[in-house]
């Protein structure tokens, strides 16, 4: 088997750690690029195929196939920001992104949508986007699709999306099926550990390769900790230099020169660096409406064996709910399951004692369905801000309105529902006051007078958007329609902290389709 | 739950007054708080330093995060965490101490300087016996605490009505439970096998060089 990776590294790559510069060096390229998730990476390989001599900036380590080892704990520790130990101000939402090479791409699931049109007319209407018409995107998503072989996962669903499947075909629902950005795929499940055989199409194995195989460099272990900004132009950025882990700080700094720097640090890390550079931000809209797609979850025990840890993890969907009371009415969700190892099972909703060890010693029958809020929507539905910490690193304080906690209560009741209509024995709503359900019709009593508070209901999120939101208004916005900053010239945002709102779908092929479009417009403004 | 202390006395005054809610939302656990009332931000300065190697199971690995009176803490909360799976016999449970307490370790020392600092001040406060008796109700030392003590401690802070006590739950009991759980050795005893033989075998980096 061919690692692209490791041969690419043999045929002469320019890639370094951070800790490999001696402290004060200076780096001089066309262009900079921070985060190498889908946002970045995809910028990387447009902008380094125009000529342009391109550096990608990456706070995680360079981990590819030969430290995919399948390991949860190695994996949840190594490649997610915080150490999956990342959640809002108040400890409310476990916050799932990637830290590593291919960002948030090489450890995501796979689950492939364009960005429904619902969201882009709302775009266009609300915030006055140009050029993100359902018919100017198209072709956008269409060739991301191409390049990343996103096709319909033809395979039949594994134990956990069966429970879907089932339930909602018996409750007449809508349930379809995900496409998936895979060649290849051995179908074993473990694509939230970085994919063992390549086969995923993530940033790592696709646009990395390809920028780097057009002379583009990559420089990991590298922690962007500001901008230097002069009037409205960006004249450098200072890099923290991490150690081989990337774990803790070494003593060295490095700076990057650039004639144009793209930040695709992610929603919270992009605004982050924008909030530490003290970067110009007028009408205080930096790092505010920052949405989640705040997840809740039900657990069921099934008469059969279900194994959510065995085959694709997401291969079915359900958008019956999503827009069921229009698009700016009360929250609607979109309905998936989420893959069911132990740590993660175990650290779900911090249950301890006898439960915990009854939950687990249920796991091969235990369906685990989760539903995503759209948020973003509506006036009580404004997202959270990113703020700095004293030392420096973003968090993101995001309230959970009573709007979204409605929503919240409805999900658990069509979660339910649908498991019982598959045939649960029982079901679990993930709630540390929550007690097991025998029935529905025990279910829709229970839900309906659940307390629903932060800390109580366990809340989840691997979608984080915003911060950084378009507008062609400068008063309501930090960048424009092509990620170009309102008040820097030669910066452009280009990363999922772009959008103005959720996307109402698992953003990948949004932020794929999206970068694609704004680093070909700012790559015939450079040449 | 009746014996422990009700933790608001402690600090009540502080948590009613509106100003200091931004503080308690400072970060994942909110302990700059307890680290502000109890003075341990002066003693973190002082705390023991990671413990080197003598209680780690894999043979002399050094602990990145967890000094000697952690370790002492977290092995006494490991059995009541873990429930029903915390084995019979006394060689299996030293088995299972050490291979957890090394793998909280790597999970704690790989949260970022922000969540290690939060969970070092929670740590060093429950260390003090006055402080950890009050918002813990653990008077004794954490080795001599009953399982029932133990247990009450965790449900109390559970279902505290102070946020800042059921973050603290939730990480103990996340940090334990998935370094318990996530241990292949444990997976098996619960019906998951990890990834199966035909990978192990054909894929490169299982493959001993």
């Amino acid at each position: 088997m061919n690692d692209i990776i490791a041969d690419g590294l043999a045929g002469g790559w320019q890639v370094s750690r951070a800790g490999d510069y001696a402290d004060n060096s200076v780096i001089e390229v066309d262009v900079a690029i921070i985060g190498t998730g889908a946002g970045g990476a995809t910028s990387a390989e447009i902008l380094s195929a125009s000529g342009l001599n391109v550096l990608m900036i990456e706070e995680g380590k360079f981990r590819y196939q030969k430290d995919f080892k399948l390991d949860e704990l190695d994996a949840f520790s190594g490649m997610y920001q915080e150490g999956t130990g990342r959640k809002t101000a108040d400890g409310a939402i476990s916050i799932y992104q990637g830290r590593t090479v291919g960002g948030s791409t090489t450890v995501n699931w796979t689950s492939t949508f364009r960005t429904p049109e619902n969201t882009l007319k709302h775009w266009q209407s609300e915030f006055g986007l140009k050029g993100l018409s359902v018919d100017d995107m198209a072709p956008w998503f269409a060739d991301r699709e191409k390049a990343l072989s996103m096709s319909p996962w033809l395979v039949p669903p594994n134990g956990n999306n069966a429970v879907l499947k089932r339930g909602c075909e018996a409750l007449g629902f809508s349930a379809k099926t995900m496409v998936r950005n895979v060649k290849g795929c051995w179908n074993l499940g473990y694509c939230g550990f970085g994919c063992p055989t390549n086969a995923k199409q993530s940033m790592l194995v696709t646009s990395i390769p390809s920028a780097l195989n057009k002379k583009a460099q990559l420089l990991s272990n590298a922690r962007v900790e500001r901008f230097r900004i002069v009037g409205d132009n960006v004249e450098e950025l200072i890099c923290t230099a991490l150690d081989e882990d990337s774990n803790s700080s070494l003593s060295k700094q490095i700076k990057v020169r650039a004639k144009h720097f793209v930040l695709s640090a992610g929603a919270i890390g992009s605004p982050g660096v924008l909030l530490r550079s003290e970067a110009p931000d007028p009408y205080k809209t930096l790092g505010k409406r920052t949405f989640l797609h705040p997840v809740n979850l039900c657990l069921a025990t099934m008469k059969e064996d279900i194994k959510g840890f065995e085959g694709a993890p997401q291969s079915v969907y359900s958008n019956e709910f999503l827009w069921k009371s229009g698009v700016t009415g009360p929250a609607g969700y979109k309905l998936e399951v989420a893959p069911i190892f132990p740590g993660g099972l175990s650290a779900q909703d911090a249950r301890y004692g006898k439960r915990l060890s009854t939950r687990m010693k249920g796991i091969v029958n235990t369906n685990s369905m989760i539903a995503l809020m759209r948020d973003g929507f509506h006036e009580e539905s404004q997202g959270g801000t990113v703020k700095l910490r004293d030392d420096g690193s973003p968090v993101l304080d995001y309230e959970i309105t009573d709007y979204l906690w409605e929503g919240l209560r409805r999900a658990y009741l069509s979660m339910a529902e649908i498991q019982f209509a598959a045939g649960a024995k029982s079901v679990s709503v993930v709630h540390h006051d929550a007690e097991d359900m025998q029935s529905w019709a025990e279910a829709k009593r229970k839900i309906a007078e659940l307390p629903l508070a932060p800390l109580r209901a366990a809340l989840f999120s691997a979608h984080v958007m915003g911060g950084c939101g378009m507008g062609e208004n400068p008063k309501e916005s930090v960048v424009n329609s092509l990620g170009e900053h309102h008040q820097l010239r030669n910066l452009n945002v280009i990363d999922g902290s772009c959008f103005p709102t959720s996307i109402g779908a698992n953003p990948q092929l949004s932020i794929y389709g999206l970068a694609a479009m704004q680093a070909t417009q700012l790559a015939k403004r450079l040449v | 739950m009746q014996k422990a202390p009700k933790p608001q006395s402690l600090i009540g005054s502080k948590l009613n007054n509106p100003s200091r809610r931004g503080f308690l939302r400072a970060g994942v656990i909110g302990s700059a708080l307890l680290a502000s009332m109890s003075g341990v931000s002066v003693l973190t300065g002082c705390s023991s330093k990671p413990e080197p190697s003598s209680l780690s199971a894999s043979g002399g690995t050094a602990y990145l995060f967890l000094n000697k009176e952690d370790i002492v803490m977290v092995a006494a909360l490991i059995p009541v965490i873990v429930g029903d799976s915390w084995p019979q016999s006394e060689s299996a449970q030293t088995d299972a101490i050490g291979m957890t307490l090394e793998r909280v370790d790597r999970y704690l020392s790989r949260m970022g300087a922000f969540n290690m600092k939060e969970i070092r001040q929670l740590f060093d406060l429950l260390h003090l016996r006055l402080a950890r008796g009050l918002a813990a109700g653990i008077w004794s030392d954490w080795e001599r605490a009953t399982h029932s003590e133990l247990d009450d401690f965790m449900a109390s802070w559970r279902h505290s009505s102070i946020s800042l006590f059921n973050n603290a739950h939730n990480a103990l009991a996340d940090i334990i439970g998935m370094a318990w759980y996530s241990n292949p050795v444990m997976a098996k005893e619960i019906g998951y096998n990890g990834p199966p033989d035909y990978v192990l075998q054909s894929l490169p980096q299982f493959q001993k060089v």
